[in-house]
């Protein structure tokens, strides 16, 4: 069984389409990485896994999405516990004004159902998985606002690691940070991939090459081409993709 | 070069408002601070029986002793019962009309008496009596007393802490009414309110805003004042919790329109990163949003605790306008600028009245300016955080 | 903006009465709003008559109508309207078109929020100490105008800065390029197209002035004065001081009651046109520049 499924996706945001008939499979404890340029349906697809396009007024989709084999549209899907299973990191860190420990907590606190000892190892745990740990053990009282922009990205990630997902969405999580920084994460998303499966979606092809199994690409809402990301670079099977990576592109 | 004398012009109309509150400084702080230093009593002497041993008597001693709760034994005087004269109660000893021999003639003979204690400009003073000396203490009478009787005879009792408190208790169930819905309606407004009702809502919080507190206040006298007596089983519905509930509810504009302000004002992906993690719709209103424009809730309700200080018509006409110190919202109480508003039409301009009201002007003036530069300082500060 | 999700989640009770909640204490309030007009226009409106509108008070103001107050509301709204819109205007524009970012620039705008926190019978004070008595205009409709025009100058201010800031900087830039100096550029582009907002702030403020009682207390108002004034030198009654008389210090409350209810109605009236229609204005602007 594939971990997500899209078949024909169609979505309208009012009277303008966004996606046409996407169809994709992933396997369990990969990545896939979704590039193309801005405007082609790559944050549309990504959003689409976790339902927070039902918050944008005008939303219209058509075809299936399963995830794990369950249809997450179907009408008895709760799209707030579908979210505690698909955890979501966004293009810029958004650490909420608490405290390091209070923020990676916030998931957890959710569903009341956790005991606080529970929840201080949990938290411990997703800071130890997002590299994170080291760095502020001594200081989990202090203000998530005082950390740096990297770590502040990776406080993020701990804390949609902490409730448990199967699956991780990552929308450009590097495009607001420095190299250094940017490097510390794709680390992480190197060691993340034991674990979890990962959908990142990133405007820069050197990131998608270096960390993902698979790439795919999307142009005007369509998805172009899909294969492994070894094929994908060395061997594109569709001009606009060849054109796309060599940078011919408008 | 015309250009730039343009600009100057533009410039001083701005700064006209640093006149304006300077002048407002200026004529509050003129007109009260006499206060401060001022007796009430200047132009009269005090004079006593000549046998009278007492050689000083304080202001308080004074009032009770006209009021009749003490007597001169218990100061230490002549056993003999008090006769004060003084100009308020002369008329009750000699008709004003009297011929000036029988006029003297009657002041002498009540200067005879071992009891009597004169309050009288130098002048109609009688001359076998003992000038006795009243030492009067302006911060003394204005805050160690609650007893607020400022045109009362010989000595006026001039002691705010009664219309402090009685401020404190309108502000204070004003705050209670005003910062929870206020919350709420901006909760409500951002969050689930359809769009169409938007602007709606909007100019129906405007319309509220410029309603004119003195017909706020005749509904409450006509409509809420009986509600509170008949729901308390009260003698009177004009209580400090009338007041406060009307008062609460006129601030809510304000309130509510600077929460949804800090609200809408939330970075749009820190609310997705919620929504991200499983969190609910309220789970996001009360465990994101809410705490972080906690600080824009301060100073709202800074901003709104001034705005209820300082209003008076409604308190005016519904809090039931007694100077008494109030240890229950169910009591009448008066505020700060109710007494104003009451009192200084009656006030003789440079009167010690006069002087005082301004001086209960300062003491709001400077509360609600704290209030406001409070919350003025530390709203930039939580915008940038 | 966030909406709420698009399938209706499984039933969650607690949010359901949360939302409910709130929707009703925000109804609710403004129910009350309803209630004091719908009240107001019942026990008003018996009154009401053209009658009432056009003559003096008779009878130990029992009797007759409010022409006097109405008129003397309207006299003082017009002077303190009428001398506030210049200052305000001009410092606006100071503060959104001229001023460099300075400590002067800050301490204005400072003094713009506190003047707007403090409370109108401060003013009053203010009025009465500096109007008239220091400069000896007596209680008088001058005497008042000017003090409701400084009690309203802080929102006039600040409206006025919002007005010129919300004209693009584009047009301003594009007049400047042709060589028209910043003072040619405020008077030709900036203002006219600020213009229609500074008007609908001098509506809304008319509307505020006309319903304030306070600070007119000591400074204009006359407890009885049935004629209508010949100079802005005399004192006048006013709408919003009449209604306070007739409903606490009348010679008979319980007999002007009616006269209470007629004079808090058009009172009423008026302020709810005023600033209703300042509302409706603001809002279609806010929306046009939106759009």
């Amino acid at each position: 069984m594939y971990k997500v499924e899209a078949h024909a996706v169609s979505v309208w945001y009012g009277d303008h389409q966004a996606l046409y008939k996407v169809s994709l499979q992933l396997e369990r404890n990969q990545v896939l990485a979704l590039i193309g340029p801005s405007g082609c349906g790559k944050s549309t697809f990504l959003r689409l896994l976790n339902r927070m396009n039902d918050f944008i007024p005008g939303f219209r989709m058509e075809g299936k999405i399963l995830i794990d084999g369950e249809d997450i549209y179907a009408p008895h899907v709760d799209p707030v516990h579908l979210r505690r299973r698909v955890g979501m990191v966004f293009q810029k860190p958004t650490p909420f004004p608490f405290s390091i420990y209070e923020n990676v907590a916030y998931g957890l606190r959710l569903q009341n159902r956790l005991k606080e000892s529970q929840i201080r190892e949990r938290v411990e745990q997703a800071l130890r998985q997002a590299a994170l740990w080291d760095e502020v053990k001594d200081n989990l009282k202090k203000s998530a606002l005082a950390l740096s922009g990297g770590q502040q990205q990776r406080l993020c990630i701990a804390r949609a690691l902490a409730v448990r997902p199967s699956l991780l969405l990552m929308d450009e999580p590097t495009s607001a940070l420095d190299p250094i920084s940017t490097a510390k994460i794709e680390e992480l998303i190197h060691e993340l991939r034991q674990t979890y499966t990962i959908v990142i979606v990133t405007h820069n092809m050197q990131q998608a090459a270096r960390i993902s199994d698979v790439t795919a690409f999307f142009h005007m809402g369509r998805l172009i081409e899909c294969s492994r990301t070894k094929d994908f670079f060395t061997n594109p099977t569709h001009p606009e993709t060849l054109r796309y990576i060599t940078g011919r592109f408008g | 070069m015309r250009d730039r004398w343009g600009k100057k012009a533009f410039q001083a109309a701005a700064a006209t408002t640093i006149l304006i509150l300077g002048g407002l400084t200026l004529f509050l702080f003129q007109e009260g601070l006499p206060t401060l230093w001022k007796s009430p009593y200047e132009g009269v002497t005090y004079a006593v029986h000549p046998q009278n041993p007492l050689p000083h008597l304080s202001p308080e001693a004074v009032q009770a002793l006209v009021r009749g709760e003490t007597t001169w034994t218990a100061l230490g005087g002549p056993e003999a019962p008090v006769v004060p004269v003084y100009l308020a109660n002369l008329d009750r000893y000699v008709s004003a009309h009297a011929p000036a021999p029988l006029f003297k003639h009657i002041l002498d003979s009540l200067a005879t008496l071992p009891g009597v204690l004169f309050a009288l400009p130098p002048s109609l003073l009688p001359a076998r009596t003992k000038p006795i000396d009243v030492p009067w203490n302006g911060w003394k009478a204005l805050f160690a007393s609650a007893r607020w009787s400022p045109t009362y005879e010989p000595i006026p009792s001039v002691g705010v802490w009664s219309l402090l408190i009685g401020s404190l208790w309108v502000s204070a169930i004003g705050l209670l009414v005003v910062v929870p819905l206020g919350i709420a309606m901006a909760v409500y407004v951002v969050e689930f309110l359809p769009k169409k009702l938007y602007y709606a809502i909007k100019m129906l919080w405007e319309v509220l805003a410029g309603l004119p507190s003195v017909v706020v206040g005749f509904w409450g006298l006509m409509v809420l004042v009986p509600w509170i007596q008949k729901i308390f089983h009260l003698e009177d519905g004009e209580t400090a919790l009338t007041a406060g509930i009307l008062l609460g509810w006129m601030t809510l504009p304000l309130m509510a329109s600077l929460v949804e302000e800090a609200l809408q004002a939330i970075p749009p992906l820190l609310i997705e990163s919620s929504y991200g993690l499983g969190a609910t719709q309220w789970q996001t209103i009360l465990r994101l949003k809410l705490p972080y424009i906690m600080p824009s809730i301060f100073t709202a309700t800074l901003l709104s605790a001034g705005r209820i200080l300082g209003e008076t018509m409604v308190v005016l006409i519904v809090s039931g306008n007694a100077p008494l110190l109030s240890w229950s919202p169910l009591m009448p109480v008066r505020t700060l600028p109710a007494t104003l508003a009451a009192e200084l039409g009656e006030a003789p301009v440079g009167s010690y009245h006069y002087h005082v009201l301004f001086f209960l002007g300062i003491i709001l003036f400077l509360i609600t300016v704290s209030l406001n530069a409070l919350a003025y300082v530390i709203q930039p500060k939580t915008r940038s955080a | 903006m966030l909406s709420s999700p698009r399938h209706a989640p499984p039933k969650r009770w607690g949010e359901h009465i949360a939302t409910l909640a709130v929707a009703l204490l925000s109804w609710g309030s403004i129910a009350i709003l309803a209630g004091i007009i719908g009240f107001l226009v019942y026990r008003g409106g018996q009154v009401l008559s053209w009658e009432f509108l056009t003559a003096p008070m008779r009878e130990g103001m029992q009797k007759g109508g409010i022409a006097p107050a109405l008129v003397g509301s309207l006299w003082l709204t017009a002077v303190a309207i009428l001398t506030a819109a210049f200052i305000s205007t001009a410092a606006g524009a100071y503060l959104s078109e001229f001023a460099r970012p300075s400590r002067f620039k800050n301490l204005i705008e400072f003094l713009v929020t506190t003047l707007a926190g403090i409370p109108s019978v401060v003013y009053g004070l203010f009025g009465l100490a500096l109007f008239v008595t220091a400069l000896g205009l007596g209680a008088s409709i001058l005497a008042g105008g000017l003090t409701l025009a400084l009690l309203s100058l802080p929102l006039l201010i600040r409206n006025a800065q919002e007005a010129f800031a919300a004209v693009p900087r584009a047009l301003k830039e594009a007049s400047l390029g042709i060589g028209a100096s910043e003072i040619q550029t405020f008077f030709r582009i900036t203002l006219p197209m600020a213009l229609p907002r500074i008007l609908t702030g001098l509506v809304l403020a008319s509307g505020r002035v006309l319903g304030e009682t306070a600070p007119i207390l000591f400074t204009v108002a006359a407890y009885y004065l049935p004629t209508y004034p010949h100079s802005l030198l005399e004192p006048t009654m006013a709408l919003p001081y009449h209604l306070y008389v007739l409903i606490t210090s009348g010679t008979n409350i319980q007999a002007t009651y009616p006269m209470a209810f007629g004079t808090a109605l058009v009172l009423l009236l008026l302020t709810l046109c005023l600033t209703g229609i300042a509302a409706y204005l603001r809002y279609r602007l806010k929306k046009s520049y939106r759009v």
